[in-house]
């Protein structure tokens, strides 16, 4: 570029452009992004989603969160070699509203391509037996892609505070892994209002009977501050491949529908708040009342979000959502 | 020379003592075992009778699994946070089995013992019947095609299936009359 008053550009005025410009985009914070890859027919026969269109559909939203052409690649933005890698699945309610295998593997094999051996990745979740009714097999060998619940591994003895929040971490999350990738189910709650990537953390705690009053505020936002908690959850992939509008957690197969989508996020109440206008549309289509009107909103979204929390934003004028 | 004997006579308290230990052990084991004893028949008598149907009392259901019970302060563990709105409801226990239907089928029974007639009929009735069709069965009843719902005096009743074919709804509907019949004699 050639400045001088014969271009038309002076330096006085390169910089103030330069510095106008870099003001302007202090004043408009970044947008937090959130990417909903869908497939109109995931599904195999038999039921079970297709695992190379689960793949595929979990590449297309990973790409277009991180940017790049290799599915391979965008995970070396996630995750590095050395270090352990948890998935947190939700299995609570069992098969039909549990975080399905096919995308658990899909991810399993991504990271493994992306230089995570298969000794260093664990899924997890509360219970043994929550794993296995949704279909995953128990593994504690190390020699493989462990597969354990809480109760096998135990919980840390020091207590981890924040707010309201007094809880014994799982010792997978406390302990064993580095990294944890947030496996959510798009559902709602009839306490909480949604279950989404903030409720699934309740998963890493051993009380989380003791967090429902008041549909579960501040309790989850406090929860999520946990220095565990907060430090080592990276990402969210929150499964949509069946979801559910009503009478969630447990499964309620008259209320989910096929919504086969994938949703993927860094911020994780920018997630929420985008599952919660998903099911409040579905809701608003099936001509049901919203939970809002039912006084069943999320209000833990907002206090997640608040200034003594921050850990994301709820302002649709500043999440970024992309639909591939 | 003195000569220093391991002599019976300095076994014998030895062999007393063994004797002594040995019937100490054996009696208490004998203790720890009529305690185990006493309190497993303690509990089968407080257990109600079962409320489930025995494998092919419904036609074309096993059962597939053990029986879990959940007493109202654990039930979280079973449905996690939805037990406060069961709590709410008035819930006391809660058991849960699996069924099978032949090799189509694999459905969940959830039998929930309210406080009251009138809590079962409360929790009934603050459910959704939208996408539902009234079916007979104890004092009300609903079947959404790939679940049912029904109240029976102070119990609550859930059944829900994981595969939706032709024939889901006509063999929950089987299940649930056996479960009917079964609480009627309670």
């Amino acid at each position: 570029m050639r400045i001088g008053p014969q271009y038309g550009i002076t330096r006085r005025g390169l910089f103030k452009g330069v510095l106008a410009g870099t003001l302007v985009a202090r004043a408009a914070p970044e947008k937090s992004k959130v990417v909903i890859a869908r497939d109109p027919a995931p599904g195999a026969a038999g039921g079970s989603p297709d695992s190379s269109r689960v793949l595929k559909m979990l590449d297309r939203a990973m790409q277009s969160f991180y940017g790049g052409d290799s599915p391979i690649d965008v995970w070396k933005k996630v995750v590095r070699p050395g270090e352990v890698i948890g998935l947190k699945v939700n299995c609570l309610s069992g098969r039909g509203a549990a975080t399905n295998p096919v995308l658990a593997e899909a991810i399993c094999e991504r990271l493994q391509q992306a230089g995570i051996p298969r000794t260093d990745i664990v899924i997890w979740d509360r219970l043994n037996s929550d794993l296995e009714s949704a279909g995953y097999r128990v593994a504690s060998r190390k020699d493989r892609i462990r597969c354990i619940g809480n109760d096998m591994a135990g919980y840390d003895t020091e207590l981890a505070v924040y707010g309201s929040a007094g809880s014994l971490l799982a010792n997978t999350l406390a302990h064993t892994c580095d990294a944890v990738i947030n496996l959510p189910v798009l559902k709602d709650h009839g306490i909480a209002g949604v279950t989404l990537a903030l409720k699934n953390l309740f998963g890493a705690i051993h009380n989380p009977n003791k967090y429902h009053t008041n549909a579960g505020d501040p309790y989850v936002a406090d929860v999520n501050m946990l220095p565990p908690i907060r430090g080592k959850v990276r990402l969210t992939i929150c499964d949509g491949l069946t979801a559910q509008y009503e009478g969630g957690p447990s499964y309620m197969p008259q209320w989910s529908w096929p919504y086969n989508g994938l949703i993927v996020a860094r911020d994780p109440v920018a997630l929420d708040y985008t599952g919660w206008q998903i099911l409040e549309r579905k809701r608003a289509e099936k001509g049901m009342k919203s939970l809002r009107e039912l006084h069943r909103e999320p209000l833990y979204i907002s206090t997640a979000a608040d200034s003594s929390h921050r850990l994301g934003t709820n302002d649709p004028n500043r999440i970024d959502v992309v639909e591939v | 020379m003195h000569k220093q004997r391991i002599s019976s006579n300095r076994c014998k308290p030895l062999q007393t003592f063994n004797y002594h230990l040995l019937f100490a052990l054996l009696a208490a084991a004998f203790l720890v075992g009529a305690l185990a004893g006493i309190r497993m028949l303690s509990r089968r008598a407080a257990e109600p009778p079962s409320w489930f149907p025995e494998s092919g009392e419904a036609f074309g259901w096993t059962r597939a699994g053990e029986t879990r019970s959940f007493e109202a302060a654990d039930l979280w563990k079973y449905v996690d946070g939805d037990a406060e709105r069961y709590r709410r409801f008035g819930v006391r226990r809660t058991l849960t089995l699996n069924y099978r239907y032949g090799e189509t089928v694999e459905a969940v029974a959830d039998i929930h013992l309210m406080q009251t007639p009138g809590n079962a009929a409360s929790i009934f009735e603050s459910e959704s019947s939208a996408g539902s069709r009234p079916v007979a069965l104890g004092d009300a009843g609903r079947s959404y095609g790939q679940s049912l719902t029904f109240r029976q005096g102070p119990f609550f009743v859930r059944l829900v299936a994981y595969q939706d074919v032709p024939q889901t709804e006509r063999a929950l509907l089987s299940l649930a009359q056996a479960i009917e019949r079964r609480l009627a004699r309670q």
